[in-house]
């Protein structure tokens, strides 16, 4: 009775993981696809790219289709050592497994979005845990004037849509002369009040006491800060850590409001020239998107035990 | 320390945060509010019209219409998000192995950013190309044309954004239902309750903070959806079927250059939402049953 | 003696958290000074191995992307290094869309660029901000007739009140692709396009049946276009006789016969069968994958679809129906008046290179807008690449009969609005005048509200 019992769990659960993957699957394999491939509008559906079946079937079929590649290779390596005036055939390119991702990677200086959106994404973290857990700190164990006023404004905030506040904030912005600057991408989000209401809550939780007893014995508000409660709230620093960065890392309005030349260009922002005008190239288009996501999720796994453990400690509660 | 010492310190730690807050959160909150008093096009100066685009708002047909759609799409993807994400938390709350792959499997496209994933929907979408019609080929049923179809415009951008936040809700409700002490059900076990009656009388009652946490957060953000409406349907959707109250905001604004009317339509919103809140605050929270 | 100056010791005894806070804001501060002295424009001009030394700076925003950009990029460099007195920096937004953002959000910061590519639109908007320099200013002092150069219908397009207040640039044609191979095939003549739209309909019926399988169904539909495209809507128009708008009288013409036949030549095609409509740029992906044979688009889409076409195309002029007419598309140029006259004079420099006889010439050839001038027509490298590629004329015969959209400050809001009805005609269906005549009452409602 147990053991069927688990059997339909573990049914249902691979159900829902497989629509959960598959869209993911459905890119990455989409991006080692020609156009070709791409734009067959056949009923039957093909997972895997072309390019990657010879090493599954080997058959007579694909040893044709793999020299027939080789010729029109050959043919058009010979038309583009040419110049352009003496071409005389118009000859398309044959794809090659990587071409989409080479597309992207050369043609749009991936390379750079993805230095920009490193520096930025890991500057506002580090920063924002940071200046949040102060803040957080001072809420939860100091008394001061206009303690619940400056709270509520803080939490009054997170009520308006960030739409809303381009304009003022670019405004601002170009006062300061941060337009098309790092700071730009980084100053106004260095301060979550998410973090803050996030981290306040968990100090709440901790004994009221142990404040008190540090401080009789001669500790500091500083040295409890960074001698207690920094090491104390270690899981819900790492939730928050891994927020704050999916959170600028996939930031996308606000960059493209703020910068304009492609050396500060993120990578959410070279993402969507890609939709632009020329027409959708999924090859591309899911390259893109499958480089976009990679280092979230290598991040994800590696930050994960971490991540799960804080999860259960927190307990989200509000 | 004494009770009556005000600690000046506190300032120091709150300056940073506070300061940045002031500068790029309140002060353009009151910039925009006064600029929703004027009709500006950022070219010429801003012309006072008082609440002339308050009044516009209140025949815009448009406004009418895009918050009927915002109010479709919280209405199907709240209740559906959380009692997906509550099944799945009960199912990975039984004793079985490879919680953890699940786990990492179902929080998956919580951490993926939403301008990449919506390219992989459309993609998915696509009435020639796309999956989703050749998965629908196969039991015989015709094809659609999703996106481009008022009809099925905003539930494929229901469908898209569940699956987007569905293991975030997830790990809330596994914690929540983590939280309920075990011999509670042992108890319910011995005394030959069922598990529907268990689910009925323990888990629910006692998960309901944590439903209240999700309930107030999931609405909240389905107010304010725009990222998925406009990267799938860019100009709001055939027959403006997934025009959202945001996005109708972001075209005023960005696309029409209407400044002031934009942002009455903003803080039309921002009371909306802070009506909601107030209403959970007051009246709901009343209802949740705190252990 | 910092420190004491400061006070710092004692606070950094007595008080270590303020001193620490202290500390992380004027690391704060270094980091600030630092980023903003991270300058733009010396990067730029490190990047393209150039010396700005003297230079004054010039700061172009475009919109072009992909392949176009590359040209641009290529152009820009090359100018750089042919004088010494300017330095471009173009900066490419990626669309037409942000770079109309862009211009607006730099307007109201005062940190406009110094030259830019924008629709008629905008420019009546800055002209009336007085934002823009008049062009006949800059040309006042030119020894060449440079006005008696230019293509008319490109000169009138950028002439307001008599006045030259933007200069043309990347002006493109509508026209349509076909697919010679499927013609060959469905035993059509290859060099011989349709000329009009019954000619369109009769092909596209014949490609349609000839593919047709066993079961009924089309392996290949003879045409495709946009769905609700107001461009070649507009072309359709006045191919028929019609008008757009008058601006004076605050009157439109789209619930007239025209406008009725202009709209249900498409919808009955697609009714019919033997047409389709795609979402934004679906039917390039049609066309390059066969399963359209013919297709309407701007000659622009060349650049972009060439590389993925597999087969022997053709580019033919748009066909027409009781007279031949097109509108053209894409953006001019304005220079901003930042009140520099060095910067105004650099991009004046530039756009003249840039648009002079032989570069014009070549940026025409490789991207396929027209080209600015006349002379670029006759030059050698247009007729070179003229022998080399018979798809490269077809458009330019279009230009006798080009017209251009409206310039109105309301006109992009006249055009989402006609977006809209043009997708509710083409998602149901029904006779055009069902949505032309609702269309037009709203289109008369914001001419009349609109303060041109």
């Amino acid at each position: 009775m147990k053991n069927s019992y688990h059997l339909v769990v573990h049914f249902l659960l691979i159900v829902g993981a497989v629509f959960m993957l598959f869209p993911f699957l459905w890119m990455i394999t989409t991006s080692f696809k020609s156009e070709d491939e791409i734009l067959k509008t056949g009923k039957e559906i093909v997972l895997l790219p072309d390019a990657w079946r010879p090493g599954f079937l080997n058959s007579a079929e694909d040893d044709e289709r793999i020299r027939q590649t080789e010729i029109q290779r050959k043919a058009w390596e010979e038309q583009a050592a040419l110049p352009p005036a003496s071409r005389t055939k118009r000859l398309s390119k044959p794809f090659s497994t990587f071409d989409n991702f080479r597309e992207v990677w050369d043609k749009q200086d991936f390379y750079r979005y993805f230095l920009n959106t490193l520096y930025v994404s890991i500057t506002i973290t580090i920063t924002s845990l940071f200046l949040a857990s102060l803040a957080a700190y001072a809420f939860s164990f100091f008394k001061f004037p206009f303690k619940d006023a400056i709270f509520m404004l803080l939490l009054g905030t997170m009520m308006l849509p960030q739409q809303a506040l381009l304009i003022p904030d670019y405004i601002l912005l170009s006062k300061l002369n941060w337009v098309n600057t790092y700071a730009a991408l980084i100053v106004p989000w260095v301060a979550s009040i998410f973090s803050v209401f996030f981290l306040r809550q968990f100090f709440l939780q901790l004994p009221k006491d142990l404040f008190e007893a540090a401080t009789i014995d001669g500790c500091s508000r500083f040295q409890f800060y960074y001698k207690i409660l920094l090491p104390l709230s270690k899981p819900p620093m790492v939730t928050l850590g891994i927020f704050t960065f999916l959170g600028s890392w996939n930031s996308f309005v606000w960059p493209l409001i703020v910068t304009n030349d492609k050396e500060l260009r993120v990578i959410q922002v070279g993402l969507s020239y890609f939709n632009s005008e020329s027409g959708t190239q999924w090859g591309p288009l899911m390259a893109a998107s499958t480089l976009t996501i990679l280092p979230l999720v290598i991040l994800y796994f590696f930050a994960q035990k971490q991540f799960v453990e804080s999860q259960a400690t927190t307990g989200m509660k509000e | 320390m004494n009770d009556k010492k005000v600690d000046w310190g506190a300032y120091g730690y709150l300056f940073p945060v506070v300061g940045i807050i002031l500068c790029f959160h309140v002060l353009p909150i009151f910039y925009s509010l006064a600029i929703s008093f004027y009709e500006w096009d950022l070219m010429s100066d801003p012309q006072w019209v008082g609440l002339d685009n308050f009044r516009r708002l209140a025949d815009d047909p448009m406004f009418y219409k895009s918050l009927w759609n915002t109010f479709y799409y919280a209405m199907v993807s709240v209740p559906l998000s959380i009692f997906a994400a509550l099944g799945v938390a009960m199912l990975l709350n039984n004793p079985i192995s490879g919680i953890g792959i699940y786990r990492t499997i179902y929080f998956l496209p919580v951490i993926t950013s939403i301008n990449a994933v919506a390219i992989v929907w459309n993609f998915i979408y696509h009435p020639d190309y796309g999956l989703l019609n050749k998965l629908l080929a196969l039991a015989d049923i015709g094809p659609r044309l999703w996106l481009q179809d008022p009809f099925w415009a905003m539930p494929c951008i229901i469908l898209m954004s569940v699956w987007k936040g569905l293991g975030y809700n997830v790990v809330i409700f596994l914690a929540g239902l983590q939280n309920i002490p075990k011999y509670l059900y042992e108890a319910a076990t011995i005394d030959g309750a069922s598990r529907s009656q268990q689910f009925r009388s323990i888990t629910w009652p006692l998960l309901s903070p944590t439903t209240f946490f999700v309930f107030v957060m999931s609405a909240i953000g389905s107010f304010q959806v725009f990222s998925q409406i406009y990267m799938m349907t860019p100009r709001g959707g055939p027959m403006k079927s997934t025009m959202v109250i945001v996005f109708y905001l972001y075209q005023k604004a960005f696309v029409k250059f209407e400044f002031g009317y934009a942002l009455a339509i903003a803080f039309v919103l921002f009371l909306m939402i802070f009506g909601v809140t107030l209403f959970n605050k007051l009246y709901l929270e009343k209802k949740v049953h705190y252990s | 003696m910092l420190k004491r100056f400061l006070g710092l010791r004692m606070l950094i005894r007595e008080q270590p958290e303020s001193a620490f806070l202290v500390g992380v804001i004027l690391l704060w501060l270094v980091t600030i000074v630092e980023i903003m002295h991270d300058d733009a424009d010396k990067r730029a001009a490190a990047m393209s191995g150039i010396e700005l030394g003297t230079r004054t700076e010039v700061v172009f925003w475009h919109a072009m992307g992909g392949p176009l950009g590359v040209v641009m990029d290529d152009l820009i460099v090359r100018f750089n290094k042919e004088q010494s007195k300017y330095f471009v920096r173009g900066v490419g937004m990626g669309s037409y869309d942000t770079l109309d953002k862009k211009i607006l959000a730099s307007i109201v910061a005062k940190s406009a660029p110094d030259i830019s590519q924008n629709y008629e639109t905008l420019t009546k908007k800055l002209i009336k901000a007085k934002k823009i320099v008049c062009i006949d200013d800059l040309l006042a002092s030119e020894t060449e007739d440079i006005k008696a150069d230019i293509i008319p219908v490109l000169l009138r397009n950028n002439t307001y009140n008599g006045r030259l207040w933007s200069f043309p640039f990347n002006k493109s044609v509508p026209v349509l692709y076909y697919n010679k191979d499927l013609f060959r095939k469905a035993g059509l003549d290859p060099e011989m396009p349709p000329r009009n739209l019954d000619q369109l309909a009769s092909y596209a019926r014949h490609i349609t049946g000839f593919f047709r399988k066993g079961n009924g169904e089309a392996a290949v539909i003879g045409f495709g276009t946009g769905k609700g495209n107001i461009w070649t809507f507009l072309c359709r128009l006045l191919q028929f006789n019609g008008k757009m708008v008058d601006e004076i009288e605050k009157k439109s013409f789209f619930d007239e016969e025209p406008a009725r036949k202009a709209l249900g030549v498409i919808l009955d095609m697609v009714e019919e069968g033997i047409a389709v409509e795609g979402q934004g740029f679906d039917h390039q992906n049609d066309f390059k994958s066969q399963r359209v044979a013919m297709i309407e688009n701007s000659i622009v889409s060349k650049v972009f679809m060439e590389a993925g076409i597999k087969f022997d195309f053709g580019v033919a002029p748009l066909p027409g129906a009781a007279t031949n007419a097109i509108v053209l598309s894409g953006t001019n140029i304005n220079i901003f008046n930042n009140g520099n006259p060095e910067k105004v004079k650099g991009a004046w420099e530039f756009v003249k290179w840039f648009t002079s006889t032989d570069i014009g010439a070549e940026w025409s050839v490789r991207t396929t807008y027209i080209p600015v001038r006349r002379s670029s027509l006759k030059s050698r490298f247009f007729l070179d690449a003229m022998k080399k590629d018979p798809n490269i004329a077809p458009p330019y015969v279009q230009l006798d009969y080009a017209y251009f959209e409206p310039r109105l400050s309301c006109w992009f809001e006249i055009r989402d609005l006609m977006a809209d009805f043009l997708e509710e005609a083409s998602i149901e269906r029904g006779p055009p005048g069902k949505y032309l005549t609702k269309m037009n009452q709203e289109i008369e409602g914001i001419l009349r509200h609109a303060t041109d």
